[in-house]
């Protein structure tokens, strides 16, 4: 891998670069909380952040997305929108890269969705590392750095940053902006400095191997664990809601008051909601909270990663995080492994 | 690259009122191709402004640029398109999903086991088979409904009642004073049935509930796992497999289904 | 090509209130010459001075809270096709379902003056949504009600459709807004029970949620409690914050 060195001073000219063509957004601070928001200079964006609460998956998979467009009358007229700009997404963390590597999978998978891809392919990811707190565990599920699936990685050094390149098109536009030189081994050897610091760091981590989750979650269906925490969870949908991997939606049409321009489009939304398995005669699939914590629970641990190959968690905490009720997705997984070990389930 | 939410329109040719709750329209492509749907598989059915659903077909294959959907009035789309008159236009998405195995049930006696508006994508697949009756042994037919009033394609079943070997049990739920047929659910008639499960292949849709009842009822026949057919219903909003409502386990519906062999969801927890 | 209907007569009244619904309703000034070439408005006191009983879609401000209320808002089932509940007192019962809390000749006391040997005669009863009254076909909650779902249920009306009502949480809508948690900066709101729809309005401008829209279907009030207690609410701020607009099913019109 092609790793350069980028003076501290370049970092600035490089953002003002790709501002030039690039939508760019990135991490800034909002009531002292890091969110994701477009930018307009690179002094706006931190370079060290905890995660944000709303994934930058958002940029890719909007919150409400426009898929088509229509006018009524009697020969209706039906137009496919794909609205896209090129984007840059600065500040992209290792677990939120691997995501969107999921979230590639899953939208190119069998019938293509045009709306995601097109996205993705007018996107640039630009990562940086960050440290745990203490809901973070992609140690755990061996997403604590990124090998590849973005186009540049930059890590700050002190003097300067290291720059790892991660496809042609990211060293192109970092070429085309600044002057940077061939990292020293030196340099180099600072980011796996930091990756052996940011190991020791994790409080929270999941007491088993990843490869044998869905193994440990296939054997968890009747555990009692679901019902416990579905007593207490709200169904609030906040877990899915921030969740780097949950791409589910629902798809709805709006009118405007001359009752004939119109367009269909599509909202997250999230299966611990009550309506989410809910069919038109009135029968729901997934009644309790239980039954539907159970549920996206083995999505990220079972039935994607029989889907989709890998395991959907990456590790945030984002749904630990937000639950209010604090369900923990490590402590959960851990009931579970301690549960098949000992046998137990009462 | 195409976005699989494009639809093409479809002009509705014909309305029939079956009952107070369900109507059957007749649907014209604007072009002139075909669906090229099998029995089982379901469209996405839109009216511009009103939304989307999925909707199973009820028209056996054509060779026409037209097929049917019979439609309960159960939600908000099902309002809106009940309210449409003949001429309507429409976008219709599919057809999705897998539907019954057609070819594979050939020289086999059939039993099919339909309820409510089960008889809706059921009726897909009787006309397909009896266009080719005598590829097919026995068929029986059991049709199970809340009321007399709620008996759907009645006319059809006249017919289909006078195919040589085709035995047709219709039962209602409760004792109705206008009724002298059968009462009682479906399940009741099962164990009177003269089943030769070595050589019968079943088909079952009906409401959620129906379907542990009639598959402990097809087990005490002997009929095999492999051998029983179902379909199953879920909220859908994309129909290619990613909008996540139809979901069990890591089985979309949507794309593996609606039609299953039992053995194959037998241990799909959620499934039945 | 729907069946050609002549343009639906809407009216619109109000009963106990601030009729801050109505407000919201009248402030759809871009969007009027629209809505009037959708619909004919025929009475709708606060707006026009005409006044005719042949509507078909009825809009009702404000909670029952006088006995003649109830025999005119029958009145109004009887002709209208359509009843829509406007805002949170006539959807929920709101505000003034705190008074259910005391007997009645109690509030008339505070409110009228015990001094005055007419507080007597003042007609008052508990406090009640309409639907404790006539049946609601559809809701359009909250204090006060918004503008943009007051504008989706009338499209949908038009088109033959249900209204949406969302049944999730106004947490749903925070996080589509793209808010911090009112809990993450160390407050506390009724967002994690009460019915979205608002796209979270309140906590976007710095506030918090208080619950106007009323909580979605099965709330895990326990669970809120529990929470509200954890972020250092007393027993009573967790009354206050439950009664808030949660009057009418705690108290009903026991009163």
């Amino acid at each position: 891998m092609d790793y350069r060195f980028l003076p501290k001073k370049g970092l600035s000219l490089f953002v003002d670069g790709l501002l030039k063509d690039f939508k760019v957004y990135g991490p800034v601070k909002m009531d002292g909380f890091p969110v994701y928001e477009e930018v307009s200079s690179a002094k706006e964006l931190l370079l060290m952040h905890s995660p944000s609460h709303i994934t930058p998956k958002k940029y890719l998979f909007p919150q409400r997305e426009t898929l088509l467009r229509f006018k009524t009358g009697e020969k209706p007229q039906v137009e496919h929108a794909a609205d896209a700009d090129n984007q840059v997404l600065f500040g992209i963390h290792p677990c939120d890269i691997h995501a969107i590597r999921l979230l590639d999978r899953v939208f190119a998978y069998g019938t293509p969705d045009v709306n995601y891809l097109r996205r993705r392919e007018k996107t640039i990811i630009i990562g940086t590392e960050c440290l745990p707190d203490k809901f973070c565990f992609c140690r755990s599920v061996n997403t604590m750095t990124a090998a590849n699936d973005f186009d540049l990685f930059i890590h700050d050094i002190g003097a300067g940053f290291l720059v790892k390149i991660g496809t042609e098109k990211g060293k192109e536009l970092l070429f085309r902006h600044v002057k940077t030189r061939k990292a020293t081994i030196k340099e180099i050897s600072k980011l796996v400095e930091f990756h052996k610091k940011k190991e020791s760091m994790f409080t929270a981590s999941i007491n088993a191997e990843p490869s044998t989750l869905p193994l440990i979650y296939s054997g968890s269906y009747d555990s009692p664990v679901w019902e416990e925490i579905g007593k207490i969870c709200y169904g609030c949908g906040s877990c899915n809601l921030v969740c780097p991997t949950c791409y589910c939606f629902d798809v709805r049409d709006d009118i405007s008051l001359n009752m004939k321009d119109g367009e269909r489009y599509r909202v997250w939304d999230g299966c611990l909601l009550e309506d989410f398995a809910k069919v038109a005669g009135g029968h729901n699939f997934r009644k309790t909270r239980g039954e539907r914590l159970r549920h996206r629970f083995n999505r990220k641990f079972q039935f994607q990663v029989d889907k989709f190959g890998g395991l959907f968690c990456v590790g945030c905490g984002r749904c630990s995080r937000a639950c209010l009720v604090n369900i923990n997705i490590v402590e959960i997984t851990n009931k579970l492994i301690e549960e098949r070990e000992t046998g137990k389930k009462e | 690259m195409e976005s699989p939410y494009l639809l093409r329109q479809a002009r509705i040719e014909r309305i029939t009122r079956l009952t107070e709750k369900e109507r059957l329209f007749r649907l014209v492509f604007e072009d002139d191709k075909t669906l090229g749907h099998v029995p089982g598989q379901f469209i996405m059915l839109s009216i511009f402004g009103a939304g989307e659903a999925p909707i199973s077909v009820s028209s056996p294959p054509d060779t026409r640029n037209e097929f049917e959907i019979c439609v309960r009035v159960v939600g908000s789309l099902t309002n809106v398109l009940h309210t449409l008159l003949k001429g309507s236009t429409v976008g219709i998405r599919g057809p999705y999903g897998k539907g019954f195995p057609v070819k594979e049930i050939e020289n086999k006696d059939i039993l099919l086991i339909a309820g409510g508006i089960g008889l809706v994508p059921m009726r897909s697949l009787i006309k397909t088979i009896l266009l080719k009756r005598g590829a097919y042994g026995r068929i029986t037919l059991l049709y199970g409904v809340k009321s007399p009033e709620d008996i759907l394609f009645k006319d059809e079943l006249d017919e289909w009642s006078k195919v040589p070997d085709f035995d047709l049990r219709i039962t209602v739920d409760k004792p109705h004073p206008l009724w002298k047929g059968h009462t009682g659910v479906v399940t009741r008639y099962l164990p009177e049935l003269k089943i030769d499960a070595e050589r019968t292949a079943a088909v079952i849709v009906g409401p959620p509930v129906m379907y542990k009842y009639v598959i402990m009822g097809l087990g005490e026949k002997r009929i095999a796992g492999h051998e029983i057919f179902l379909s199953l219903e879920r909220r859908m909003k994309c129909g290619i497999g990613k909008c996540g409502h139809c979901q069990i386990n890591s089985v979309y519906i949507c794309q593996e289904g609606p039609v299953f062999r039992l053995s194959d969801i037998r241990r799909l927890r959620e499934a039945i | 090509m729907t069946k050609n209907m002549p343009k639906p007569k809407v009216a619109f009244f109000s009963f106990t209130c601030c009729e801050g619904c109505q407000l919201q309703v009248l402030s759809c000034e871009d969007e009027l010459v629209d809505i009037l070439n959708l619909i004919e408005i025929v009475n709708f006191r606060e707006a026009i001075d005409e006044k005719r009983d042949d509507y078909d879609i009825a809009f009702i401000e404000g909670s029952v809270s006088r006995q003649h209320e109830i025999e005119e808002v029958k009145k109004i089932r009887e002709k209208a096709n359509v009843v829509v509940a406007l805002g949170a007192c006539s959807s929920t019962g709101g505000l003034n379902c705190l008074k259910n809390k005391f007997p009645m000749e109690e509030v008339k006391k505070v409110v009228y003056g015990e001094k005055s040997k007419y507080y007597k005669y003042f007609d008052t009863i508990p406090a009640r949504p309409l639907d404790a009254v006539i049946p609601v076909d559809y809701y359009l909650h909250g204090c006060p009600i918004t503008k943009s779902e007051f504008l989706n249920v009338l499209k949908a009306l038009l088109t033959g459709k249900r209204p949406d009502m969302p049944n999730y949480p106004v947490c749903v809508d925070c996080k589509m807004t793209g808010n911090i948690c009112v809990f993450e900066k160390g407050k506390t709101c009724m967002g994690p029970v009460t019915r979205a729809g608002c796209d979270a309005i309140c906590v976007t401008y710095g506030a918090v949620c208080w619950g106007c829209r009323g909580t979605v279907d099965n709330p895990n009030t326990e669970s809120h409690e529990e929470t509200l207690r954890i972020y250092g609410l007393t027993a009573d701020d967790l009354v206050r914050s439950f009664d808030l607009y949660g009057g009418w099913n705690k108290y009903g019109g026991s009163k």
